[in-house]
């Protein structure tokens, strides 16, 4: 708790003779922005049935949904 | 706009994904005349040919006893005579290993800018801006390269096709550079992985085993499994820490980034950090015991059960399939 209460030293770029400006002048890259990447449909997921019913369903979608197989 | 492409090869062989980073140095060229390649190795100036139709006009050969194994240090002195024969304006290669260590160290010595691992790249003007996942994967940043004489990309391996147009002679053009003699850097020996199989950075398949599976020996089901769909087979850092898999196999922000097009884990629960190397794969399929394991919520389809009797399951499965 103690390290909470520790008062902060804020210093500014100027203050530390950083000529902010300059920096951002330099700048040669730049986030112009962020987005959520694309999101993905729920997938099948299945249980309670017996292995090889499973293994047969999920084989038959790499083939015929997903076209991987 | 000049570009350059870094044709990354090893063993006398060209990546796969140079032959993406030639199509996407080739568009943002916009002609076979502006658009260039270099290649680094030692009995390497046949493969120039490859990459041919692939869009540059020329390749840059530097070939010699020195460039044999990869010294960062030479490279870049082969890279940067490249650069400077070409006159290029922007360098594109891909976010191997390789193209991380060298890409930064070249856009150091040009006072260039870059921008890494990028899924979409497009130019603006004379600037190049793409898009980057970052946070793991969990948001896609823009990025935007501004007020440098050169910028170097790279672009994440296995999202961009490689498109053989036709276009581009890629006629040879030999540069003669020396070692570095004073490099800080010297490669001793160059150890191979043991797997003849795809790089997992590279494999359109892949087949990942997490700690679940007990011990070093069990990975022999996951082994078979690969054998039969042309599979890599990768780890997760648990696995990789209980010595039941090399390093080499890890994927992880630890390990490797992987895109594959199938992604198939076995035991593997889904760790932020585990998936944060693969939740990019086009189809992932999950197999294990726990339905509330994380990585159901990023798998295309899932199986819960047990993965030392869907694994041989899957393998019969796909024989059967394939034969």
């Amino acid at each position: 708790m103690k390290a909470k209460k520790k008062p902060f030293d804020l210093k500014k770029p100027g203050d530390i003779g950083v000529d902010a400006g300059a920096l951002k002048s330099g700048i040669k890259s730049v986030i112009t922005g962020y987005s959520n990447p694309p999101e993905k449909p729920a997938g099948k997921v299945f249980k309670d049935e017996d292995v090889s019913v499973m293994v047969e369903k999920v084989v038959k979608l790499l083939r015929e949904e997903a076209k991987i197989i | 706009m000049k570009v350059l492409v870094f044709i990354e090869q090893r063993d006398g062989k060209i990546k796969s994904s140079a032959f993406e980073a030639l199509t996407i140095g080739a568009k943002l060229a916009g002609s076979a005349a502006d658009c260039a390649a270099v290649i680094v190795g030692s009995g390497v100036e046949s493969l120039a040919a490859q990459a041919k139709g692939f869009g540059c006009d020329t390749v840059h050969v530097v070939d010699g006893s020195d460039f044999k194994n990869y010294n960062p240090a030479n490279y870049c002195a082969a890279v940067e005579a490249a650069i400077k024969g070409h006159g290029a304006k922007v360098v594109v290669g891909t976010a191997s290993p390789m193209g991380r260590d060298i890409f930064p160290r070249l856009a150091a010595r040009f006072d260039g800018a870059i921008a890494t691992d990028l899924v979409e790249i497009s130019m603006n003007g004379e600037s190049v801006q793409g898009i980057k996942p970052m946070y793991a994967g969990k948001c896609l940043a823009k990025v935007s390269l501004q007020n440098a004489p050169v910028q170097f990309v790279t672009i994440r391996p296995n999202v961009f096709k490689a498109e053989n147009t036709g276009a581009g002679a890629a006629n040879v053009c030999k540069l003669t550079v020396s070692a570095v003699s004073d490099s800080r850097i010297k490669t001793i020996e160059v150890r191979k992985g043991k797997s003849e199989k795809a790089d997992l950075t590279e494999a359109h398949v892949i087949i990942s085993g997490g700690r679940a599976l007990g011990n070093a020996e069990n990975f022999k089901i996951l082994h078979a499994c690969s054998d039969v769909i042309g599979a890599t087979v990768g780890a997760s850092r648990a696995a990789v820490d209980s010595g039941y898999a090399s390093h080499d196999m890890q994927v992880g922000q630890t390990g490797k980034t992987v895109n594959p097009s199938l992604y198939i884990a076995c035991g593997i629960s889904g760790s932020i950090q585990h998936m944060a190397g693969m939740r990019t794969s086009k189809v992932i399929v999950a197999v294990n015991t726990d339905p509330e394991a994380p990585i159901f919520k990023v798998a295309t389809y899932g199986i819960v059960g047990d993965l030392f009797k869907v694994v041989p399951e899957l393998t019969e499965k796909f024989k059967k399939l394939l034969s």
